[in-house]
């Protein structure tokens, strides 16, 4: 599921690809809307699925080993020069599962504005930094 | 509309229920047939006619179906049917499925109206989640070290060990990341679906959203992606029609 080319608006971090993409047509309408009851006879168009994966995470020991040897492949960074710790920036230092943990809660707080609530209209650049504000802007093209 | 003859050998394929006046010009569906819509009582079925001995589909069929379908969602409220109904009987079998399930249709298309859902994927940057376990698990940086030098393609028992700890660690992980996530975007909606997610994904789930909100949603999202995307990435999908918020039922 990556071969969809994700069609980055305006450089954003935001990855916004068209809906039309198979993966995403499959994963979005299969098995999904109302049926009809069925007195009236119903067939179904017959599909050949090719590309659904089963995405549910299985605990199986195959599992394991493609975690476990996803774990051990990261030793390419340290042989690339780049030591482990390097790789991973700063999260090294003691405090670092707050650390991650609070990357995404401080963006919240910074982006849900902590006093005002969400019945705000959209124009809300408050608490933004200059450069996300203008990425914003850049993305309207 | 058609007369009410019997069409021998057509039917109908049933892409959903749209208030009855919706404009369907120019609108094709499988087989770039135009799609038309058969009205009763203020609702109307898009169909679109295909010969019934029509071999097997393939994907083709279910982008046009997806087509229409997020074509319609795009301009009105739509309540789409599940994909690969066709009605083989003549059109006013049509006006009769209306006529059935008028109450819950026309439910359907209130509840909706307004509203369009949009799918939201996040996902870990996978060697950077996996590096940040490795720092922070004591016990998954003991067995990295006592395996990595153990040779390829031999399933040693604690390869498996490292994997578990590795698939625990990052569930726990995942379950804190996700709900961050959903504290983001959950004042932006009014109903959402977590739906299951593949190994590094820290969540997928599909959101109905008031149309008004949709800039702004992501607008924030936007702002968010900025703030993690060196260890999650976030992908946004829609809108689409609200497949996820119709009720589904399989058939018996």
């Amino acid at each position: 599921m990556t071969v969809q080319t994700a069609s980055r608006r305006g450089g954003g971090y935001l990855e916004r690809p068209a809906p039309s993409g198979l993966a995403d047509v499959v994963e979005t309408i299969l098995d999904k809307g109302i049926v009809i009851d069925v007195y009236v006879r119903v067939s179904l168009v017959g599909i050949e699925l090719l590309t659904v994966d089963a995405r549910i995470v299985i605990a199986s020991v195959d599992t394991y080993l493609r975690f476990a040897e996803a774990t051990n492949r990261l030793d390419l960074y340290e042989k690339g020069g780049k030591d482990l710790s390097e790789a991973i920036g700063d999260l090294q230092e003691t405090g670092a599962s707050k650390k991650v943990g609070g990357a995404i809660r401080g963006a919240k707080k910074a982006l849900t504005g902590s006093s005002s609530d969400d019945d705000e209209d959209e124009e809300r650049p408050r608490k933004r930094s200059a450069s996300s504000s203008r990425r914003r802007e850049s993305s309207r093209g | 509309m058609a007369e009410a003859a019997v069409l021998e050998d057509v039917g109908f394929y049933f892409y959903g229920v749209v208030a009855a006046g919706t404009d369907l010009a120019g609108l094709s569906g499988l087989d770039e047939v135009e799609v038309e819509a058969v009205e009763h009582e203020g609702l109307a079925a898009v169909v679109s006619r295909l010969p019934l001995q029509r071999p097997p589909g393939r994907s083709a069929e279910l982008a046009a179906h997806a087509r229409v379908v997020d074509t319609l969602a795009a301009a009105t409220t739509v309540v789409p049917a599940q994909f690969g109904l066709v009605l083989d009987h003549d059109i006013v079998e049509v006006a009769r499925v209306l006529e059935d399930g008028a109450p819950r249709f026309q439910a359907l298309l209130d509840s909706l109206n307004g509203h369009a859902q949009l799918n939201l994927r996040a996902s870990y940057v996978p060697e950077r989640v996996l590096a940040e376990l490795v720092q922070q698990d004591p016990q998954v940086a003991a067995l990295r070290e006592r395996t990595k030098r153990l040779p390829g393609g031999t399933p040693h028992p604690d390869l498996v060990r490292l994997g578990e700890a590795v698939s625990r660690a990052l569930n726990r992980k995942r379950l804190e990341d996700a709900q961050t996530v959903l504290d983001v975007v959950l004042p932006y909606t009014a109903e959402h679906v977590v739906r299951p997610g593949g190994e590094y994904d820290v969540l997928d789930v599909a959101l109905l959203v008031d149309r008004e909100r949709v800039a702004s949603l992501e607008t924030t999202l936007e702002g968010l992606a900025e703030v993690v995307h060196e260890r999650i990435r976030l992908r946004l999908v829609g809108p689409v029609a609200a497949y996820d918020f119709v009720g589904s039922a399989s058939w018996g």
